[in-house]
């Protein structure tokens, strides 16, 4: 029981170590971050294929367990691609006509 | 400055020194657990434990509604509609939690009766406050609920962060309803009660810091409202999603059926998902701009948010949401643990970021840096995450001495608190605890010494340039 | 592309909350409906007249409360409606005190006092059967004795809301709480 939560706890560890390393990774073009990255996805495959292996749980736990792990695996690609996108849009000279009514947010009026 | 953005600064002045109360009684609690009789039949453990959950509860949401008086008007470019009712509820809404702490410590019970429900003690988790002050803060949520969306409908347009906000400030106020009626049957008022308490911490709240988020980003960066706008609905989709049925991983155990175990478990194993998405959030934005921003510490606020929600409530909520870990983990210090790490990592970082900011913005400072602000960021995330891990030890040792071997018997349960490793991870919490502690006072110095004038950061770098 | 629209997410959002709730809805109102006292999960009140124990059952895997023959408490047999009105008057006391502020009800509250689910089943209180446990127990709570290093305050509970207490404790302990908590008082679980 011990070790089967502290291999679930471990696994999000590595995700978001993965999801940390990768998103610095693609800042800083590091070669080195993006290997300690892709280890971290080695890990997160690991503990998954442990989960399954060694742990006592219910085969419909340990899918949903694997399932999890690749949705870990796509979220900070699918996330990246997804907010540079965003914002490369919103670097556009054009501007959807819905949007012109927003007010501009001001900071900080003085009394 | 707007009348309403005087009194978001009240609410977080408020928020701040509830919250430090909070961490007073934070640390009595803890002595009772190193020290068994500590104050026995003077102040019990539980008018400790009962202030300093109140305190939690009250300092959040009084900073939220800081935040949201301090944004709201900046929104709209208007005053906030009924602001003098606000401002008179800010009063009643302070006299009244002064009084409720008083009774709770002076006369911390009564008898069994409606008497003690109306003016003493409810005796339900969170909710203690008794039912007099319930309506009080029903009141106060009304009117602020009617402050923001009377000014939206006066203001004759609307955001997307405003309606995310307004649609979500309905159930908010709706579920407060929780907080009144008495139940015999336990089942039931166990499942009403987490509808309150989940549905709040890990749905609604989740919204609201959400927007709150969202408007401090675009002060404090200048981020794009198209930009955080959709990532707000991505994010409301996501957490949502996930938590209105995540709420079955507190119906495993209350008498409710079992097709919870399997709803339960499979959205609250869902939970940690978004959570990781925001962390590649706040890291896309941070490296964008190189980790500067104007304001430092509600920068780097904003940052231990998104990394304190992933680990408090994610690694921490997956460690212990399936049903055959949660058999022997539930109602242990393992909940203590992932309760502590996920209150602070979604909400008091966030609270805590939008203080600096308002602040900050309030004197004039165009620019925030120093030194007090980095040693209380140290302090206060050391302390907790040290809390945090002394309570998951105890927690662990817990579940499997007591819950797994001992059958959770009363004799399982003394015996195992006088475990060492049990014992040692009180000690440890107590000390991690006064670390938070002296974060805390480093940070209310902070605060206020935040000078009023401009460039701050600019002028000390220039000091310590001309010293080097 | 339509990923970049926010009005694409906000539908998204509106529609998925709107199909959460609907889902949430329908299973609460069938869970309230499986959790009505007298239903097969939570025992009607009047089950304080009844022996209560936790056994394992082979068929579920798990430890279930078993409802057996009478067993009177304080010598009274007591009507549906009075088991009714006492159990009230027990919940009353317990948020009165705040019991959940040191003891958790089905793992659900403070952890610095024992869990109270099988309070009534406890070993502690087994060796005495029927209504000199249900005595016992009153007694302690009017004057609680030392148990171990974490003792309990004198909350001045009155007999009357003690015996309130003590039949509360019996009903909640024949709940069916799905298993928890695992292996309770059994043979060899110390």
């Amino acid at each position: 029981m011990v070790t089967t939560a502290l291999m679930l706890g471990a696994l999000v560890v590595a995700a978001g170590a993965y999801g940390l390393l990768y998103c610095v990774a693609r800042l800083y073009g590091s070669l080195t971050l993006r290997v300690a990255s892709r280890a971290c996805c080695v890990a997160l495959g690991v503990l998954a294929a442990a989960i399954v292996a060694l742990t006592p749980l219910h085969y419909g736990w340990k899918a949903l367990v694997v399932a999890s792990a690749a949705g870990y695996l796509a979220i900070p690609p699918i996330t990246w691609r997804y907010l540079t996108r965003l914002h490369q849009g919103e670097n556009d000279a054009s501007r959807p006509a819905e949007h012109a009514h927003r007010p501009r947010t001001r900071l900080y009026r003085r009394a | 400055m707007y009348r309403a953005q005087r009194l978001g600064l009240k609410y977080l002045a408020a928020s701040t020194v509830i919250f430090g109360a909070m961490i007073v009684f934070g640390l009595l609690a803890s002595i009772y657990y190193v020290r068994p009789g500590f104050l026995l039949n003077t102040f019990n453990f539980s008018t400790a434990k009962i202030v300093h959950i109140n305190g939690l509860v009250i300092w959040l949401l009084m900073g939220f509604m800081g935040a949201i008086y301090w944004f709201l008007p900046q929104e709209l470019e208007r005053e906030v509609e009924g602001i003098g009712l606000a401002e008179l509820l800010f009063w009643v809404f302070c006299a009244a939690v002064a009084v409720v702490i008083v009774v709770f410590i002076f006369v911390q019970y009564g008898a069994a009766n409606e008497w003690s429900m109306w003016f003493i003690n409810q005796g339900r988790k969170y909710v203690e406050a008794p039912r007099w002050a319930a309506l009080g803060i029903a009141a106060v949520a009304a009117v602020f609920a009617y402050n923001v969306i009377a000014t939206t409908v006066v203001a004759h347009k609307s955001t997307g962060i405003l309606s995310v906000l307004i649609a979500d400030l309905v159930p908010l106020v709706v579920l407060y309803l929780d907080a009144f009626p008495r139940m015999t049957n336990m089942s039931q008022d166990l499942f009403w009660w987490w509808w309150l308490v989940h549905l709040w911490v890990e749905a609604t709240w989740e919204v609201l810091i959400g927007c709150i988020m969202a408007w401090t980003l675009i002060h404090l960066v200048g981020a794009s409202r198209r930009v955080v706008e959709s990532w707000l609905y991505v994010e409301v989709a996501l957490v949502l999603g996930t938590g209105i049925l995540g709420l079955g991983h507190h119906y495993f155990w209350i008498g409710t059926p079992r097709y919870w175990f399997a709803i339960g478990g499979f959205f609250s194993a869902l939970e940690p998902l978004p959570l990781l998405g925001m962390v590649v959030h706040a890291v896309y934005d941070a490296g964008e701009r190189h980790l500067q921003a104007s304001n430092r510490p509600a920068f780097y606020w904003t940052l231990a948010e998104a990394f304190g929600n992933f680990i408090g409530a994610g690694v921490w909520g997956f460690m212990m949401t399936l049903p055959q870990i949660n058999l022997y983990s539930h109602g242990t210090q393992w909940t203590a643990s992932h309760g502590h790490l996920a209150f602070w990592g979604a909400y008091g970082c966030g609270v805590i970021a939008v203080l600096y900011l308002a602040i900050a913005q309030a004197r004039g400072c165009e620019r925030l840096d120093g030194t007090a602000w980095k040693w209380s960021f140290a302090l206060l995330n050391t302390g907790m995450v040290g809390m945090g891990g002394a309570l998951l030890v105890a927690g662990i040792d817990q579940a499997f001495y007591e819950r797994a071997i001992g059958g959770s018997t009363w004799n399982a349960y003394l015996s195992m608190q006088g475990r060492p490793w049990f014992n040692e991870s009180m000690w440890a919490r107590l000390a991690f605890g006064l670390i938070f502690a002296c974060g805390f006072a480093v940070l209310a110095y902070d605060l206020i010494a935040i000078p009023k004038q401009r460039d701050a950061g600019a002028r000390e770098e220039a000091t310590a340039a001309a010293g080097s | 592309m339509y990923t970049q629209d926010p009005y694409f997410w906000r539908a998204g959002a509106i529609a998925t909350v709107l199909f959460m709730c609907v889902v949430l809805a329908a299973l609460t109102i069938d869970t309230l409906r499986q959790i009505t006292p007298g239903g097969a999960r939570v025992p009607s009140y009047d089950v304080i007249n009844s022996a209560v124990t936790y056994q394992y059952d082979a068929s579920r895997g798990e430890y279930a409360p078993k409802v057996g023959g009478e067993e009177l408490i304080f010598g009274h047999k007591y009507s549906a409606d009075e088991a009714t009105a006492l159990i009230a008057k027990g919940k009353l006391v317990i948020q009165s005190r705040a019991c959940i502020d040191c003891h958790t009800f089905f793992g659900n509250g403070a952890y610095y006092a024992p869990d109270l689910t099988r309070a009534w089943m406890d070993p502690v209180w087994a060796r005495y059967a029927g209504p000199k446990r249900a005595d016992r127990l009153a007694r302690f709570m009017m004057n609680p004795l030392r148990l171990g290093s974490r003792p309990m305050p004198n909350l001045h509970i009155q007999r009357d809301e003690a015996e309130a207490t003590v039949a509360y404790l019996k009903w909640m302990s024949a709940v069916d709480s799905n298993g928890f908590p695992d292996r309770f008082g059994a043979p060899g679980a110390q």
